[in-house]
C-alpha cells in the first residue's frame, strides 16, 4: 500500500458545509487522521440535504454532497452546548496536532477552544480558523455563504457581460471549492514549520482575501493606474477570438481560444473561411481584438450549424484550443476525466457503491490514497472516546444518556 | 522573518510561463522558499506582456501581473532548448527540492525534460507538472486555456448562475484567470504533499496536476448528485428556485444576500418589516418559496432597491441575514476592514515605485510570510545564480550570452 504523506498527523475538525470539509479532505485522503466533531442536534447542513440516494426521507447518512466531501474522515458526535461536551472536545483537541474551524467569530473561544486558551495547554498546537472576513478587522463579524464573499472581494464586479455591465456570481458555488483547494496549502505550511521548528501557530484564514489574491490583474490596474475594471465578458487581452459559441442542440456551447496569428490561420483553414483569412484587419491580434464582437458573430454563425464535438475535434486537430462547455452531468461522464480516474467507486454502508469525485492530483509515489467512505453520523464514537480518550464503555453510555455524546 | 521558519529550507526551480506555475512558486516563495525562475532569453515570461502596465507604458519590466506573480524570486534567463542550457538546468535541478513547470507533455518530451530524465539527476527531486489536461488521457495533447478549463470542467456553464434567455447569453469565464489561479493553488497544496512524503521516505516524485481535473473537482457535490441519480438543472431562473444568494440593485450599486434556509428566511422578513410573510400560505414554507420564487424575488428586489448598499447589508447583517456589498475594485482596495488586517502590501520596485499588491489569505501568528524582494528584471540574477552557485566564470557567462544560452 505504501506510506501516505500525512500519516501520523491528527486533526480535530470543527468545520462544516462546503469549503472547510473540502480543504480537510485533501489532508484526510493523504493520510492525516481527520476527526470531525459533529452532533445530531445540529448536523452539518449537507447531511440534511433533501436529495439523497434513495430519493426519500433518508436520515443523516445518505446525502451525496456530504458523502463526497467527507470521505476518508472519522466522525464523532458531541453536544458542545454542555460543559461535559466542551471538556470532551478539549480532550480530543489536546490529542491532535491541528484544530480547524469555520465558526463565526468568538464561537471557539466560547467553547474554551480558542487559540489563546489552547496554546496554554499545548504550545505546539496549530489552529486554523477559516472565516468569511478573517478573525480581526472592523468587519470581522460579517457572515454569509462563500458565494456572497466574491461580492465583497470584487470578483463579482469583474464577472459578467460587457454590454450590460451587471456584476454576476460564478458557477460551481464559487469560491467555496477554490478556497477548499487553496487553503490546505496554508495549513500544510504551518505543519511544515512545526516539523522544522517545533512551533505551533494560529492561522487566521480569510476567504475574502483568498479570492483577492486571485484577481491581481484588476487590483493592480487600480493601484497602478486608478482604473476600475468592470465585467469582462469572455474578453482575454492576448487572445482573440476568445469566447463561448452556440452549437447545435439545446443550450450547447463550445469554448474557443485563439492565442496566435498562426492559430487564427489554422482556424480559417479548417473552417473553410478563406474570406476571413484574406481580411487584413483580422490578420493580427490587435485587429482581431478591435473587431472581436464582429468576429464572435461570424464564428457563432459557423458553430451553430455544427455539434460541440465536431467543432472541438476539428479545431483541436488544427492546433487551436477549443472544448465543450459542459454541465455537471457531462463532467461526470467525460471520457478524459474517466480515463484519469477522477471518479472512483467508494463503498458506503447505506448507499452502496457509488462513484465519487477524487482529489484532482496524481502523485506518482502515492498510488493508493485513502479513499474510504464518509463517516455515518457518530460512526467513530467508540474509537474516539474509547480508544483515543481511553474512556470505558460505561462512561460512554453514561454520556450518551446525559445527551453529551449525541 | 525567522531564518529557519516557514518553507525557508526548500529550493525551487520554476520553468513557468504566465500564471499557473508562477503563482504556485510564488505561494511557496512568499513563505520563505528560494525560487529560481527561468525565462526565455530576450523574450521572458508572457505575463510581462500582459499588463496591466504601470502608467499604461507597455514595459515588460512593469507588468502588474508579472510583478505580482514573481515576488521573492531570482530571475535567470536560460534557453533550455540549447544543449548547454539544458545542461545548466539539470545542474540547477541537482541541488533543488522542487521543479515546477507548466509546459505541455509534448514540449517537455521534445526538450528531453521528462520526469524519467530529471529523477536520474536527482532522485529526491519533486517535479510538479502543471498542464491543462494532465500527463495522460485522451485529451492529453489538446490545447487549453483558462476559459477552456472552466468550460470543460463545468464552471463556465453555471456562470452567470442564471440567465433569462439561455440561447442568447453564452456561458462565461469568471473575471481574471480563475482556472489558472485555482490550478496553481492545487499544485502548491499537492507539492507540499510530496514534500511531506519525502520527509517520510526520502524519495522524490512526479506530481501531475491538470487544470481540467482541478476545475471538475470543484463541482464535487453536483457530480456526486449525478451518480446518486439527480440530474443537473439548466441555466434558466426556473431551475434556481427559492431565495439562494443573489445580487440585488440598490440606490448606489449592488448588494448580495439570500435566505435559503428557514432561519434566514424568518430573519429576512423581519428585516424587511414584513413579518406576516412568514405565515403567508404562498411562501411560508420552503416548498412554497421554491414554487413562487420568482414573484418573491421580485418583491425582495423592490424592497432592496430603495436603500443604499451599505445601509442594506448592515441592516440585514444586524438581523442575521447573510449579506455583503458588491464592491467594485476601488471600493475593495479602500476597504477599512482589509486595511485593519494589513491585507494589501506595498511593494517597491525600481520601475513602478511603491504599489499596493494583494497580500496573502492567511495571517500566521509566526512571521513566516513576507515580500522580501520585488519581481526580478529579465536575467537580473544570472551572475548570482550561474557564477556564485554553479561556478561558471565571467568569461563563460559572456560567451553563453553571445550564443543565446542566457
Amino acid at each position: 500500500m505504501g506510506r501516505l504523506p500525512l500519516e501520523g498527523i491528527r486533526v480535530a475538525d470543527f468545520t462544516w458545509a462546503l469549503s472547510g470539509p473540502y480543504a480537510l479532505q485533501w489532508l484526510s485522503v493523504m493520510g492525516a487522521e481527520v476527526i470531525r466533531i459533529e452532533s445530531t442536534l445540529r448536523p452539518d447542513i449537507l447531511r440534511t440535504n433533501p436529495f439523497a440516494a434513495t430519493g426519500v426521507e433518508a436520515g443523516l447518512n445518505q446525502a451525496a454532497g456530504y458523502n463526497c466531501l467527507n470521505y476518508a474522515k472519522k466522525g464523532c458526535t458531541i453536544n458542545l452546548q454542555t460543559a461535559k461536551g466542551k471538556e470532551l472536545a478539549k480532550r480530543i483537541v489536546l490529542k491532535s496536532d491541528v484544530v480547524t474551524d469555520s465558526f463565526a467569530h468568538g464561537v471557539m473561544e466560547r467553547y474554551g477552544l480558542g487559540y489563546e486558551q489552547l496554546r496554554k495547554m499545548k504550545p505546539e498546537i496549530i489552529v486554523f480558523s477559516k472565516n468569511t472576513m478573517g478573525a480581526y478587522g472592523r468587519e470581522k463579524h460579517l457572515f454569509g455563504w462563500g458565494t456572497a464573499v466574491i461580492s465583497y472581494a470584487g470578483l463579482a464586479s469583474i464577472t459578467g457581460y460587457e454590454d450590460d455591465g451587471l456584476p454576476q456570481m460564478m458557477g460551481g458555488t464559487w469560491p467555496d471549492y477554490t478556497i477548499g483547494t487553496y487553503s490546505p496549502f496554508a495549513i500544510l505550511a504551518a505543519i511544515y514549520h512545526k516539523k522544522k521548528t517545533g512551533q505551533g501557530m494560529y492561522v487566521d484564514y480569510s476567504m475574502c482575501e483568498g479570492v483577492l489574491t486571485m484577481i491581481p490583474e484588476a487590483v493592480l490596474e487600480y493601484t497602478m493606474n486608478g482604473r476600475v475594471t468592470g465585467p469582462q465578458g469572455n474578453k482575454e487581452e492576448l487572445m482573440a477570438p476568445h469566447g463561448t459559441y452556440r452549437c447545435m442542440g439545446d443550450d450547447k456551447w463550445v469554448a474557443i481560444a485563439v492565442a496566435s496569428d498562426g492559430e487564427w490561420k489554422q482556424l480559417c483553414k479548417v473552417t473553410g473561411h478563406d474570406d476571413w483569412l484574406r481580411e487584413e484587419k483580422y490578420a493580427d491580434l490587435y485587429g482581431r481584438q478591435t473587431s472581436r464582437h464582429e468576429l464572435d458573430r461570424l464564428i457563432g454563425e459557423w458553430t451553430k450549424e455544427r455539434t460541440v464535438r465536431e467543432v472541438t475535434e476539428l479545431l483541436q486537430s488544427a492546433g487551436v484550443a477549443a472544448g465543450p462547455v459542459q454541465n455537471s452531468d457531462e463532467v461526470a461522464t467525460d471520457p478524459h476525466l474517466i480515463a484519469r480516474e477522477q471518479f472512483i467507486e467508494i463503498v458506503h454502508p447505506e448507499t452502496g457503491s457509488k462513484p465519487m469525485p477524487v482529489l484532482p492530483v496524481k502523485l506518482s509515489k502515492v498510488p493508493h490514497p485513502n479513499y474510504v467512505s464518509a463517516p455515518l453520523i457518530g460512526e467513530h464514537n467508540d474509537y474516539v472516546f474509547g480508544e483515543l480518550l481511553g474512556m470505558s464503555g460505561q462512561e460512554i453510555v453514561q454520556l450518551m444518556e446525559e445527551n453529551v455524546i449525541v | 522573518m525567522v531564518a529557519d521558519g516557514g518553507l525557508s529550507d526548500l529550493k525551487i526551480v520554476e520553468l513557468g510561463n504566465f500564471i499557473s506555475a508562477a503563482f504556485c512558486a510564488k505561494l511557496m516563495g512568499d513563505l520563505g522558499a528560494e525560487v529560481i525562475k527561468l525565462e526565455e532569453p530576450g523574450r521572458g515570461d508572457d505575463a510581462r506582456r500582459y499588463g496591466p502596465f504601470c502608467k499604461d507604458v507597455p514595459d515588460p519590466e512593469a507588468s502588474g501581473l508579472f510583478l505580482y506573480l514573481n515576488t521573492n524570486k531570482l530571475g535567470v534567463t536560460l534557453n533550455v532548448k540549447s544543449a548547454t542550457g539544458k545542461k545548466v538546468l539539470l545542474e540547477l535541478l541537482k541541488d533543488a527540492d522542487i521543479f515546477v513547470h507548466n509546459k505541455s507533455p509534448k514540449e517537455m518530451e521534445e526538450l528531453g525534460l521528462t520526469y524519467d530524465v530529471v529523477k536520474e539527476v536527482n532522485p529526491r527531486l519533486i517535479m510538479t507538472s502543471i498542464t491543462y489536461f494532465g500527463q495522460y488521457g485522451p485529451y492529453r495533447d489538446y490545447k487549453g486555456s483558462d476559459l477552456i478549463a472552466l468550460s470543460m470542467g463545468g464552471v463556465a456553464y453555471g456562470t452567470p448562475i442564471m440567465v433569462e434567455e439561455p440561447e442568447k447569453s453564452g456561458p462565461l469565464k469568471g473575471g481574471g484567470h480563475q482556472a489558472d489561479f485555482t490550478t496553481a493553488a492545487a499544485a502548491a497544496t499537492s507539492t507540499m504533499m510530496a514534500v511531506f512524503h519525502r520527509m517520510l521516505t526520502d524519495e522524490g516524485q512526479h506530481v501531475d496536476i491538470s487544470s481540467m481535473d482541478v476545475i471538475a473537482a470543484l463541482l464535487r457535490p453536483a457530480t456526486a448528485n449525478y451518480f446518486y441519480g439527480k440530474m443537473a438543472g439548466d441555466r434558466t431562473p426556473a431551475s434556481r428556485t427559492g431565495l439562494g444568494t443573489s445580487i440585488y440593485q440598490t440606490t448606489d450599486g449592488f448588494a448580495s444576500f439570500g435566505a435559503s434556509n428557514d432561519g434566514h428566511w424568518l430573519n429576512l422578513v423581519k428585516a424587511m418589516g414584513e413579518p406576516e410573510w412568514a405565515t403567508n400560505p404562498l411562501f411560508g414554507t420552503r416548498e412554497g418559496r421554491a414554487e413562487f420564487g420568482d414573484a418573491l424575488k421580485g418583491m425582495v428586489a423592490d424592497w432592496a432597491s430603495a436603500y443604499p448598499k451599505k445601509e442594506l447589508y448592515t441592516h440585514l447583517q444586524s438581523h442575521h441575514v447573510p449579506s455583503f456589498p458588491v464592491n467594485k475594485i476601488d471600493e475593495v482596495v479602500a476597504s477599512e476592514h482589509l486595511d485593519d488586517r494589513g491585507f494589501f502590501v506595498e511593494v517597491d520596485h525600481p520601475k513602478t515605485g511603491k504599489v499596493k499588491y494583494p497580500g496573502y489569505s492567511a495571517r500566521y501568528s509566526e512571521p513566516i510570510w513576507g515580500i522580501r524582494s520585488p519581481a526580478p528584471f529579465l536575467g537580473q540574477h544570472n551572475e548570482e545564480v550561474l557564477s556564485k552557485r554553479l561556478g561558471y566564470t565571467k568569461e563563460e557567462l559572456v560567451q553563453m550570452r553571445q550564443l543565446g544560452v542566457i
